[in-house]
């Protein structure tokens, strides 16, 4: 780690705009919003301060077990499948040499469809009955209806589907990106040393996206884990609370009960799994890091 | 789109058959199935603007089983919505948003990755803390801070800046921007320094020319990300002549059928990705490295 | 990440706490005249009902030059609206659905207008059953209903008749429900009957259902739950019965307002509960056939027991000085009520509503009194726009019914908690309906305890 310049008043004034806006609209927000899970509040009056009476509730809950084990199983599943399509799609469409853009185009849109759309397409393709579009193409193979959102067994899996779907554009544009900063001459190096297509992938191809894939993982790891506009509009939590993610049961503390020292707690839980989560993440991949 | 000369596959490689095949199929299969996936959706939108409701909830997959096709829905939904005022506001509001966050994203990504202060890493642990947390917790404080803020306490609601300057507040944005400038080779840096260039020089003359992808990249989210925004706007611009489209539109959703609806998401939606489809190079322009540095 | 980040950021926290500064809810000026927010506004997108909203406030303001009207497009919505209850931002004046005011009143995000409905006299004309839904424990109102409708069961006419069954002659009991229903899909194909279950909803009506089969959710304070007994048990039988005996509910379990309305108007369900508002969503937004409406009264079990209530109930602030809650209740009555006394006001009303293309002449419960509001249905006869013979079979069963309130504590999070009931129940053909009830009892009765 070398400092070129000295990194004094220039770098406090490039980090002028980021401090100011993060400390108005961020960090300041936040740290009054997790103060909220130590009090009872219903907006309008002074609060209580109710110590870890919030924690305690939340914890205690009934459905926390089941939506961290639905939010983990979700998680999981959108890595297996969502995390490495962008990554295939965008290296494919960087060997494309100027005709992308059409492809780009069209992975984007799904990002940009309204969910009002998505829901009332998807929940068509998802009709249990055997009419229903997935089913129609699953019959034509032999395979019969699935109840898709119906059952607490498919309802996750479906539901990566469709948030792969509307997510993977932004992925791999972003991806993309990375992928035009590499240097043709250094594949060209690479063959002239005589390596294939897939050693050239290998040696020079993945170690420059190496940064952005691993900066990527992490944040769809984090997003994941907070995946809740799709439970909320496909199944409300359901069926039997197994599409239930512990985004939905804050969302449902804070607005549909109206108790936002409990919606704050369990936040602040999640977040400290996160942070976790992610100091794990760092001492990992510093092993593997080129830096 | 992208201007480089190559990829993996050299002009030698493509000529063999055995990986002209494959990729060739490839192109195929993945287009056809971008096409469907991303396309179609859009379709059936406009076929949806187009239909009697009862057509689309009936047999959302059949073309126009009624033989009916009513385009003047279009035009209803465009008077009655006020689409084309709204499609203004929520374009003043997403430039707005994006100049804020490029401002953000490349001055900070600088910090972290080229100037690299001691502090660095405390700004940058800060800035991905803010993942953790979820927005909703900090949606009434940030509404209480816009209401009145900090220091100079001025009420930011009913005017752009309410919707312009949160949102810069991304982490995601910062660390992609970041992560690509750590991908620009150091000896740029180097090459700049010895030529005498301060700070702001190497962030205007070198960081910025090389980072066109990703600041198109971040551009375009944030573009997007304010034209979908529907709950902050729909909080903090309550009066209607300031609001976006995508406030505007489930007004209309209260009082008209879904078609009609449809009209409106379908004008919303296509002026948007027109503009899209006309400025992707601008966007999406790859820059070709082999001018970097002189040997 | 080797640095001291805890102290640094800890270091941020310490200067954000010194920072944090609170707002203050929203002053009003009691010196001259009072001025209140409203809420509600039509959009410039609803030209017609806009332009009655706004005469209705320039009438106002003339007919009390002591008060000034605000008007904001402001609607309910549950996430803006903890929002800008915090920031002192809520209007005065606002409307919510009838599932909200118990909530509201327990987190004190309502005004207490009794005293306001005393001075201005508006009190002793409210319906009393209906005025239940905003009141607490001891009485006092919080709300003013401004609509109200019981819940009843929605039928496609069209379906019946394919099915062989009489159109005006809707189920009464849950034993006919399950003899139609089956007769519809046996004949159509279609679902039979169907049933909210999903995003509370799903409680919401299996609360509708126990009540129909005589039963109780909550006991008399609000402190147990009590929904393990035989009525409920025979609901849930009931559903189960249809769903894997009959084989007529279909093989959709997830249903939400959205999801049932748009299957209903495509044809594909036969019977649904459902207040007569839903004519709304039915004809209007999703484009059934008016023709194809029907609706009858709740089918009761086992006897008369009566049906849940639904509609809207007008809000004051809860930073309202006692001046403008004066003024706010005036405007409700003003605006919200007026109709069921008034014939030009009624008529006024109607006009626009036609001709914004809504629905006029939908029944309903009266908010005043029955006689009030029976010459307030006369007056609107000649500009309904419904077919109204269709819900001719629903105002005769209604007219007697018995109008239970719902659960009076944390109604939400008993519904929360009774959706996978239902959704269990329609989703596994083997479902213990006995275990599922009593957990779901100590589930409820732990949160009532909070």
């Amino acid at each position: 780690m070398h400092r070129r310049f000295r990194a004094g008043i220039p770098a406090l004034l490039f980090a002028l705009p980021v401090l100011g806006i993060f400390l108005l609209f961020s960090w300041g927000p936040i740290v009054k919003g997790l103060v909220m899970s130590l009090q009872k509040t219903n907006l309008v009056d002074p609060v209580q301060w109710v110590g870890l009476d919030n924690f305690h509730y939340v914890l205690t809950d009934p459905a926390l077990g089941q939506a961290v084990g639905n939010t983990l199983w979700f998680t999981f599943l959108a890595l297996l499948f969502g995390f490495p399509l962008p990554i295939l799609l965008a290296a494919f469409m960087a060997e494309l040499r100027g005709r992308s853009w059409a492809y780009t185009v069209l992975a984007y849109l799904p990002v940009i469809t309204p969910p009002v759309v998505a829901i009332l397409l998807w929940r068509f393709f998802f009709d249990p009955s055997a009419t229903g579009l997935f089913n129609t193409v699953l019959g034509a193979v032999g395979i019969g209806p699935q109840p898709w959102l119906n059952s607490p067994g498919t309802a996750i899996p479906s539901i990566v589907l469709e948030a792969t779907w509307a997510g993977a554009g932004n992925a791999v544009i972003i991806y993309l990106a990375a992928l035009t900063s590499v240097r043709a001459d250094l594949y060209e190096a690479a063959e002239l040393d005589g390596a294939g297509v897939l050693r050239r992938v290998w040696h020079v191809m993945l170690p420059h996206l190496r940064g952005v894939i691993l900066i990527m993982l992490l944040l769809q790891v984090i997003g994941t884990m907070q995946l809740f506009t799709e439970p909320l509009l496909f199944t409300g939590g359901g069926p039997q609370g197994s599409t239930t993610t512990v985004l939905l049961l804050i969302y449902n503390y804070a607005f549909v009960n109206g108790d936002y020292g409990a919606a704050t707690a369990l936040s602040v839980l999640l977040a400290v799994a996160l942070a976790v989560l992610s100091a794990f993440f760092n001492l990992a991949t510093r092993r593997w890091s080129m830096e | 789109m992208t201007d480089i000369e190559r990829g993996v596959l050299s002009d030698a490689d493509r000529r063999q058959f055995h990986v002209r095949l494959p990729f060739g199929i490839a192109k195929i299969l993945v287009f056809i199935g971008l096409l469907i996936a991303g396309l179609g959706p859009m379709l059936w939108l406009l076929k949806a603007a187009i239909s009697p409701t009862q057509d689309s909830i009936r047999e959302p997959l059949a073309l126009f089983p009624s033989g009916e096709v009513q385009w003047g829905n279009l035009a209803t939904a465009w008077q009655q919505g006020h689409i084309g005022f709204y499609l203004g506001n929520t374009a003043i509001i997403a430039a707005g948003s994006a100049i804020t966050s490029l401002v953000v994203c490349t001055s900070a990504g600088y910090v972290l990755s080229v100037l690299r202060p001691k502090w660095g890493p405390v700004l940058s642990a800060a800035i991905l803390a803010t993942l953790f947390v979820p927005s909703i917790v900090s949606l009434v404080p940030l509404y209480l801070t816009v209401l009145k803020l900090p220091v100079v306490h001025t009420n930011i609601t009913n005017t752009f800046w309410a919707v312009w300057l949160p949102p810069a507040a991304s982490a995601f944005h910062v660390l992609i921007v970041k992560r690509f400038f750590d991908g620009i080779p150091r000896e740029y840096f180097e090459a700049a320094r010895i030529d005498g260039a301060g700070p702001l020089r190497v962030f205007t003359s070198v960081v910025l020319p090389l980072s066109r992808p990703i600041l198109g990249v971040v551009a375009l989210l944030t573009i997007i990300g304010s034209w979908k925004d529907y709950l902050w706007p729909l909080l903090v611009l309550t009066n209607p002549d300031l609001q976006p489209v995508s406030v505007a539109l489930p007004k209309i959703a209260r009082v008209t059928e879904l078609n009609i609806q449809m009209a409106g998401l379908f004008l919303a939606l296509i002026i948007p990705v027109l503009l899209f489809l006309v400025f992707q190079r601008a966007f999406l322009r790859g820059v070709g490295m082999s001018g970097g540095i002189k040997a | 990440m080797s640095k001291p980040v805890l102290p640094a950021v800890t270091a941020l926290f310490l200067i954000l706490g010194l920072a944090a500064c609170s707002s203050s809810p929203s002053e009003s000026a009691d010196s001259g005249p009072v001025t209140i927010t409203v809420g509600d506004r039509p959009s410039s997108s609803d030209a017609e009902n806009r332009t009655l909203y706004d005469q209705q406030v320039a009438a106002f303001q003339e007919a009390n030059p002591d008060i000034k009207l605000n008007p904001v497009e402001t609607l309910w919505d549950p996430t803006t609206f903890q929002a800008q209850a915090a920031g002192g931002q809520l209007p005065d004046v606002l409307n919510v659905p009838f599932t909200e005011p118990q909530g509201l009143i327990a987190r004190k995000q309502a005004a207490d207008i009794t005293e306001a409905l005393k001075s201005t006299g508006l009190l002793p004309d409210l319906n009393p059953t209906v005025l239940k839904i905003a009141q607490d424990s001891a009485g006092k109102v919080y709300a003013v209903p401004s609509a109200a409708y019981s819940v009843g069961l929605v039928y496609n006419r069209e379906l019946f008749t394919k099915a062989g069954l009489d159109p005006d002659k809707p189920p009464a009991t849950w034993d006919e429900v399950r003899a139609d229903a089956k007769k519809i899909s046996d004949a159509t194909g279609a679902a039979g009957y169907a049933q909210l279950t999903t995003n509370n909803t799903g409680g919401w009506m299996f609360t509708a259902q126990t009540y129909a089969f005589g039963g109780t959710v909550e006991n008399a304070d609000g402190t147990k739950a009590t929904f393990a007994d035989a009525p409920s048990t025979a609901a849930m039988q009931a559903l189960h019965d249809m769903k894997w005996v009959d084989k007529s509910m279909g093989k959709t379990v997830l249903y939400d307002i959205d999801g049932i309305s748009k299957d209903f108007a495509a044809g594909k369900i036969g019977m649904y509960m459902a207040a007569p508002d839903s004519y709304r969503t039915l004809v209007v937004t999703n484009g059934l056939k008016p023709a194809s409406f029907g609706i009858g009264g709740m089918p009761q079990q086992n006897g008369e027991h009566g049906s849940l209530s639904g509609g809207s109930v007008q809000i004051v602030s809860p930073t309202t000085t006692p001046a403008e809650q004066v003024a706010a209740v005036k405007w409700i009555k003003y605006r919200y009520l007026n109709r069921y006394v008034d014939e030009a006001s009624a008529v006024a009303q109607a006009k626009s509503t036609v001709a914004a293309k809504q629905p006029v002449g939908v029944p309903g419960l009266p908010v005043i009194s029955p006689e009030k509001y029976s010459a307030y249905e006369e007056w609107i006869k000649p500009y309904a726009n419904v077919p109204v013979q269709n819900f001719a079979p629903y105002t005769k069963v209604s007219a007697d019914q018995v109008i239970i309130p719902e659960p009076a504590a944390q109604a939400q999070e008993v519904y929360a908690a009774l959706d996978p009931v239902v959704q269990t129940v329609l989703g596994k053909e083997d479902a213990d309906i006995g275990t599922l009830l009593s957990k779901a009892v100590s589930t409820v009765n732990a949160k009532l305890g909070r």
